[in-house]
């Protein structure tokens, strides 16, 4: 009875956690009963016993496993590519997309052929590995509130990622032609914005070809001068919610911070096990504003 | 300006010197939080360096009024749960046995890279306590482990696992109840199984 609230200060106190002013009283009551003094001990013994296997010495090669680790990292062009070759074929698209996207139509062709190229090759590479497992599925997507369904064309990632440097080149470029848009972020309408993102999303879905099932998803943000890809965490910050014991992505055209809160929040994704308060876990979506937010479904979801 | 905060800095300007001293700083308990989600030192190896390279890449975005260790120790958990998702979705990649109570243990696969130092000695009680640490929900071990491994107190637990301090400690005191209670049964059951097997008995590689 009164012994019960007596514990919970003895697992205080343990802690350390216990006010001063209430220590001294703890210990003259368990000086007379011997309930409490038997808690008192085991909760200690116990608190030792979990203690002490943190003696446990750390394996010895883990510190410099993870400074290899991080000078591989360090050094390589965007090292998550190359360890999610489902992210990369992907991502091959989107890299070339953003960057005609933020580039003038003339440097545009020229420049796209240098940089993303190298990239592309090594790419290829990786991709390739996974051949076996690729699989169809189909893309849901979410534009200004209008959701269209559409099939992937079965190709091999080699193909497309190749395809994928000419065709989205020429159609970026006759996107931008044809919408008049502005390169320059901050003069862009939200009309031009999204009439442009509906020609992107549309080359993005031909083009983006079967993921491997052992990635259930991924996430590439195009800004819309620069390509910055989301961190695999980060994509894990969106695409926690299970929906249907799938886990779902939605490919969708985002034009500002608040609308792309408004369209997880319309498909149910939401970062509830990543911690939303920015206090304590910052939030590693700045990138993702006034861009395109590349996610894909697994069939059947 | 805080060390905390140097540090920070330091890391956000890419600063080699400054994340190895991080690494030095927090490989232990990072190590063992992982140890205890995870159940093997291989697996907790691997979260271990996962966390880093999320720190790096995440670091230029931390917020100066954000507590870096609540991070680090958030991080941590999440790469935890990312793991077990991923073995739950491949469970080639898991063994696990079913001892006779219908309850399931996961086997630990010998780790070559590890070799136990002389000074510690994994008592009887000590693998009775990971064994019962690894009895309890996630939730309870999560406090238990965060305040009696990780060292952290009350509110700098409320703050990684985003609980109200009051919930935290009724998590814990009922956590520590709970296994008490299990060591003071574990004596009448049968023995555990052995929680080690070789390569050779299962009769293939290891992951």
């Amino acid at each position: 009875m009164s012994c019960d609230i007596r514990k919970d200060e003895i697992q205080s106190f343990i802690d350390g956690e216990l006010p001063d002013e209430d220590v001294a009283a703890l210990r003259e009551h368990c000086m007379h009963c011997p309930d409490c003094a038997d808690y008192l001990r085991e909760m200690l013994k116990l608190q030792e016993a979990v203690q002490s296997l943190a003696d446990e010495p750390v394996p010895g090669g883990l510190h410099s496993k993870i400074m290899t680790a991080y000078r591989r990292e360090k050094r390589g062009i965007m090292p998550w590519l190359r360890r999610n070759p489902a992210l990369a074929a992907a991502a091959a698209v989107v890299l070339l997309v953003g960057t005609v996207l933020g580039a003038s139509l003339g440097s545009a062709m020229g420049g796209a052929s240098s940089a993303p190229a190298m990239e592309l090759a090594k790419i290829d590479e990786d991709s390739t590995q996974d051949q076996e497992n690729v699989m169809s599925y189909s893309l849901k997507t979410t534009v200004a509130g209008a959701t269209a369904a559409g099939a992937l064309p079965q190709t091999t990632a080699a193909q497309t990622t190749a395809g994928a440097v000419q065709t989205t080149a020429a159609t970026m470029a006759a996107a931008d032609t044809a919408a008049g848009v502005s390169t320059d972020p901050k003069e862009t309408g939200a009309e031009d914005v999204s009439e442009e993102l509906r020609a992107l999303r549309e080359e993005a879905e031909k083009m983006i070809p079967e993921l491997p099932v052992t990635e259930p998803y991924a996430f590439v943000s195009v800004v819309k001068t620069e390509t910055i890809p989301l961190e695999f965490e980060e994509s894990a910050m969106y695409a926690d919610q299970e929906y249907n014991n799938e886990l779902v992505t939605i490919l969708c055209a985002i034009v500002s911070k608040e609308r792309e809160e408004e369209i997880l929040g319309e498909t149910l994704i939401h970062s509830s096990y990543y911690c939303d308060d920015p206090e304590v876990y910052p939030k590693l979506t700045a990138d993702a504003e006034n861009g395109l937010l590349i996610m894909i479904v697994p069939q059947g979801a | 300006m805080k060390s905390v905060d140097q540090l920070v800095a330091r890391l956000q300007k890419g600063d080699d010197a400054a994340f190895e001293e991080f690494v030095s700083q927090y490989e232990k308990s990072i190590y063992h939080l992982a140890l205890r989600q995870l159940g093997n030192t291989h697996d907790a190896q691997d979260a271990a360096q996962e966390v880093f390279l999320r720190v790096y890449r995440g670091i230029r975005h931390f917020r100066e009024d954000a507590r870096l260790s609540t991070w680090v120790y958030q991080i941590t958990l999440n790469v935890c749960v990312d793991m077990t998702r991923k073995k739950a979705r491949h469970p080639e990649a898991a063994l696990v046995q079913t001892d006779g109570d219908g309850g399931e243990t996961e086997l630990e696969m010998p780790d070559e890279s590890y070799a136990p130092e002389p000074l510690y000695e994994r008592t009887e009680l000590r693998e009775e306590i990971a064994g019962a640490l690894e009895k309890l929900s996630p939730e309870h071990r999560k406090v238990v482990v965060l305040r009696d491994i990780t060292g952290l107190s009350y509110e700098e637990i409320a703050g990684v696992l985003q609980l109200s301090e009051g919930t935290v400690k009724s998590r814990l005191f009922r956590a520590r109840d709970k296994l008490a209670a299990i060591l003071r049964d574990g004596g009448n059951k049968s023995a555990r199984k052995a929680s080690k097997i070789s390569n050779a008995d299962i009769g293939r590689a290891g992951r």
